[in-house]
């Protein structure tokens, strides 16, 4: 896991008024990689410049300072488009159009060959679970059924890069874990996957690695497991015994004692929603603390 | 002997186009010099905004291509900058100075057209740069899937509800428009292609300032913009896919129109107009009248028309005004048949009240390259008997027996020995094939003759109504409405890369209505409209002062006298930019009246629209390049 999908070198976005007056900084010099074959999270709270910088690799927006560059390409070059797969937290896909037809123009702007863009249709629209729905207009959709089909659309190229954009907003409990899983899935394929949620428990379940962003500022980065990780204490794991107080108080040779045994002995994990909070709140708490690459902690400017 | 037929002949205020005119080098040098400066000016607007650096990140032959360019284009850029300020030039020149509309804004001379025009090619070959680069990505896949969606959106949106009403319009407008007979079929088509434009026009431009900003409004167009679709295809797409349904709603309102005009239309009107008359003009030029080019004039306030007046005395005798047409070339296939027609509708200027239903008697003469007179007096003297078509065929000379009389708003016609155009095909092809003299024979009368008064028909005089040749002719008009159409929705459809649908259609509109009054803008900044510039006028209209009052001399009047001859000048400046669209208008004319529209001249106004077109497109690629599609979050 060496290629990097992505890199980001001092990527700043502000934006300006009318008279060229500076509005707000959406994000500042944000130094970021993302490896191949990874699923990757951007998390922050709303406002943070996380969809930002999702817009930002996509050439939606123009860097004013810095640069990104998207499978080695610069992300103004539309020819990186080829290889990349989109899903908007909103369904901007076109109403009127059934099922079918949406795949079909998506396709079209790959410039794919006709049979095969029937075939990569069905196959998708399959995988989705949208066949008795096939030739309704999105209109008729329910918000579950059009976070679907957007997926579909973004996979009908077979891409090496999928963007998802809170993939998992406005789904039920089941369509999450279906999609979920369809990630998970991608990655196993050896799809590159970057999204961003604000359901902190469906990004600690699948991304390998996640970056957290306030106020335009990287706050953390990193492997999820290790930014978990409490390193103040140590964790001891035990199976197949009843924890008793008597139990608490002389831990290791009370086990020794009752006949149980010792799955593991090391540091416990806190979990992400608590983590993501407290960064959130440090960093309202010491404005201008920021993350610095190689850095184990954040630090002030 | 005159007959005296129902319909009146063309009015034409502005000679039709000749495609050897528009592939001419002033034409061509014309039109790089006016986009050519517009190109170096954003140019150099985007060096001085950082566009330096791009160019110094490319690499070898590019670059130095780059650089050879700009030093090229840097001429344009620096009369831009005089043309600038040479818009406040007036406020330095007296109050009664004469601005023209036409001439340059920097007076240079006329030796410079040619580098200037090469330095506007440079600077269009600049602003183009980037867009050719892009050419060999460009798929036609991608542009025709988008001009399909633009199409589905169209027609699943129920736009085409809005042509029911025209539809109603054409089949049944003829119940509430009275017309005369001679008139009917004029009117219907006048009723038909007045109705078309108005709803296809509107249509056109709200679908196309509507598609593009609602994409961005509703954020459909990120899915787009994050595929492999490079913006002008984005661009290409909407354009094609608008103008395929406009194409095929016009194709059946004309089919519809046409079908309804040609079994509605009434026996007499079919006879009269239902046709496809060929005109044949030739060039008009006066003799011993105050001017060549333009005869005498009798003060009417249409200039259209030059007038000659009937035998006059001058200082050395007796002076004949006459008015000639010259025909180069005279078709061959004329000289085969037995007659040909030639039809006239001059003006008469009275000056005594004349005789009741009696016309203007005229001395009108044809003859060819290869007519002597003193050979002609020989042949007579030696054969008394000669026929007029003798006398055509072998000395090129026509004139009609008896007297030629004409009436004011009806077409005269003469038939013409087909001997003659025969005999017009020999001799020196330097010299004119076929001159038309007409002389005025009434001494206190005045004729009024324009280029357009007089022709040959090329077609069978004698046809009755030829529906089949009508509907070509009516399907021309129909292509006429069709580029302007091409014209309208290009024209907002750039404007919505950037505005909104509201402003983009206002602009549009805003646009074709000015093209329209051209002429009135022209007025305006030349000083000729009543009451003054348009500051002047709003402060007329404010204080209800008459136009034709001057002002009195106080501060505020002088310095709205003086901001007028700037804001003449800039609108003379923005005046060279409006489409020519009143030539593209006047076809259903032709069809109304039974001539057929010209190939040549249909084709050369096709030239210039698409011409017209192409840097509006370029200009709608570069705001779609820069454009970020999002906003912030």
């Amino acid at each position: 896991m060496s290629n990097k999908v992505v890199e980001t070198r001092k990527l700043t976005k502000i934006f300006l008024d009318f008279w060229g007056r500076k509005k707000k900084t959406a994000l500042r010099a944000l130094d970021i990689h993302v490896e191949e074959g990874e699923i990757f999270g951007l998390l922050g709270p709303n406002g943070s410049g996380k969809t930002t910088t999702i817009k930002l690799l996509l050439g939606l927006l123009y860097p004013t300072e810095g640069e990104a560059l998207v499978l080695g390409k610069p992300t103004t070059d539309v020819r990186k488009n080829e290889f990349i797969g989109y899903l908007p937290e909103e369904s901007y896909l076109y109403r009127f159009l059934t099922a079918e037809e949406t795949l079909d123009f998506y396709g079209r702007l790959f410039d794919i060959e006709g049979a095969e863009r029937r075939r990569r249709a069905a196959e998708l629209i399959e995988r989705v679970g949208l066949q008795r729905d096939r030739k309704r207009q999105l209109r008729e959709y329910s918000k579950g059924m059009r976070q679907r089909i957007g997926l579909a659309q973004a996979l009908i190229n077979n891409p090496k890069l999928v963007i998802l954009d809170e993939p998992t907003s406005g789904l039920d409990p089941l369509g999450a874990y279906w999609m979920k899983d369809l990630i998970r899935q991608l990655r196993d394929e050896g799809k590159t996957v970057i999204m961003c949620s604000h359901r902190l428990e469906d990004v600690q379940d699948i991304c390998d690695r996640i970056a957290i962003l306030h106020e335009g500022d990287l706050q953390a980065y990193g492997k999820v497991s290790t930014l978990l990780e409490d390193a103040d204490r140590l964790e001891l794991r035990a199976s197949d015994i009843k924890l008793t107080a008597e139990l608490k108080a002389e831990l290791a040779e009370v086990i020794r004692k009752h006949g149980g045994k010792l799955d593991s002995f090391g540091h416990p994990t806190t979990t992400l929603e608590d983590y993501f909070l407290k960064v959130v709140a440090e960093s309202k708490a010491r404005p201008g603390r920021r993350f610095l690459a190689d850095d184990k902690a954040p630090q002030a400017r | 002997m005159t007959t005296i037929l129902p319909w009146a002949a063309l009015s034409l205020e502005r000679d039709p186009l000749e495609l050897a005119q528009i592939v001419s080098l002033p034409t061509v040098s014309n039109y790089l010099l006016t986009v050519g400066a517009l190109c170096s000016l954003c140019v150099f607007l985007w060096l001085l905004r950082g566009g330096f650096g791009s160019v110094g990140r490319l690499f070898g032959g590019a670059r130095s291509m780059v650089l050879a360019l700009l030093a090229l284009a840097l001429p344009m850029f620096l009369l831009d900058i005089a043309s600038i300020f040479a818009l406040f030039r007036p406020l330095f020149l007296p109050a009664d100075a004469v601005i023209s509309a036409n001439a340059p804004l920097v007076p240079r001379p006329e030796w410079t057209n040619i580098p200037l025009a090469i330095s506007g090619l440079a600077s269009i070959l600049l602003v183009a740069a980037p867009f050719v680069a892009n050419l060999p990505r460009l798929s036609l896949r991608r542009i025709l899937a988008i001009a399909n969606l633009s199409f589905k959106e169209a027609i699943r949106k129920r736009v085409l509800y809005a042509f029911t009403g025209l539809l109603l319009i054409v089949l049944f407008g003829s119940w509430f428009i009275p017309s005369k007979p001679t008139d009917e079929l004029r009117t219907y088509v006048s009723v038909v292609f007045y109705a078309m434009t108005v709803v296809l026009m509107l249509v056109g431009a709200l679908l196309a300032a509507s598609g593009l900003p609602a994409d961005i409004r509703t954020q459909s167009l990120y899915l787009i913009v994050t595929k492999p679709v490079e913006r002008v295809e984005i661009l290409l797409g909407r354009l094609t896919g608008t103008m395929a349904l406009m194409t095929l709603v016009l194709l059946a309102l004309t089919g519809a129109g046409l079908l309804y005009i040609i079994r509605g239309v009434s026996p007499d009107a079919a006879e009269e107009s239902l046709k496809a008359r060929e005109p044949l003009f030739g060039i008009l030029a006066f003799k011993n009248t105050s001017s060549e080019a333009k005869g005498d004039n009798v003060g009417r306030e249409w200039e259209y028309r030059g007038y000659i007046s009937g035998p006059t005395q001058g200082p050395s005798g007796l002076v004949t005004p006459q008015a000639s047409w010259t025909y180069a070339t005279v078709p061959a296939y004329l000289g085969s048949r037995d007659k040909v027609q030639a039809e006239f509708t001059f003006d008469i200027y009275r000056t005594t009240k004349g005789f009741e239903n009696r016309g203007v008697g005229i001395g009108l003469v044809i003859t060819t390259r290869n007519h002597d007179p003193e050979e002609l007096r020989k042949a007579r003297e030696k054969n008394p008997g000669l026929t007029p078509e003798q006398v055509a065929t072998d000395h090129g000379f026509f004139q009609p027996a008896g007297s030629v009389t004409f009436f004011d708003y009806s077409t005269g016609s003469v038939a013409v020995p087909g001997g003659l155009f025969a005999n017009a095909q020999k001799g020196d092809p330097q010299k004119p094939a076929l001159t038309v003299t007409v002389t005025c024979k009434e001494s206190t009368q005045y004729v009024g003759m324009a280029r357009y008064d007089f022709y040959f028909r090329a077609d069978d005089a004698r046809a009755g109504a030829q529906p089949l040749r009508f509907a070509g002719n009516f399907l021309l008009a129909s292509f006429a409405l069709w580029l302007r159409l091409l014209l309208v929705i290009s024209v907002t459809l750039v404007m919505s890369t950037e505005l909104s649908t509201v402003i983009s259609l206002l602009m549009g509109m805003v646009l074709m209505m000015l093209a329209h009054v051209q002429e009135f803008v022209r007025e305006l900044v030349e000083g000729k409209s009543a009451g003054g510039g348009p500051l002047e006028n709003i402060k007329r209209i404010i204080d209800n002062s008459v136009a034709a009052k001057p002002l009195e001399d106080t501060a505020l009047n002088t310095l709205i006298q003086q901001s007028d001859k700037v804001v003449r000048e800039v609108l003379g400046g923005l005046a060279r930019f409006l489409p020519e669209v009143d030539r593209l208008a006047y076809y259903p004319e032709y069809v109304g009246n039974g001539f057929a529209i010209g190939g040549g001249d249909l084709a050369g106004n096709a030239i210039v629209t698409v011409f017209y077109i192409l840097p509006w497109l370029l200009l709608g690629y570069h705001l779609l390049r820069w454009r970020e599609v999002a906003g912030p979050t």
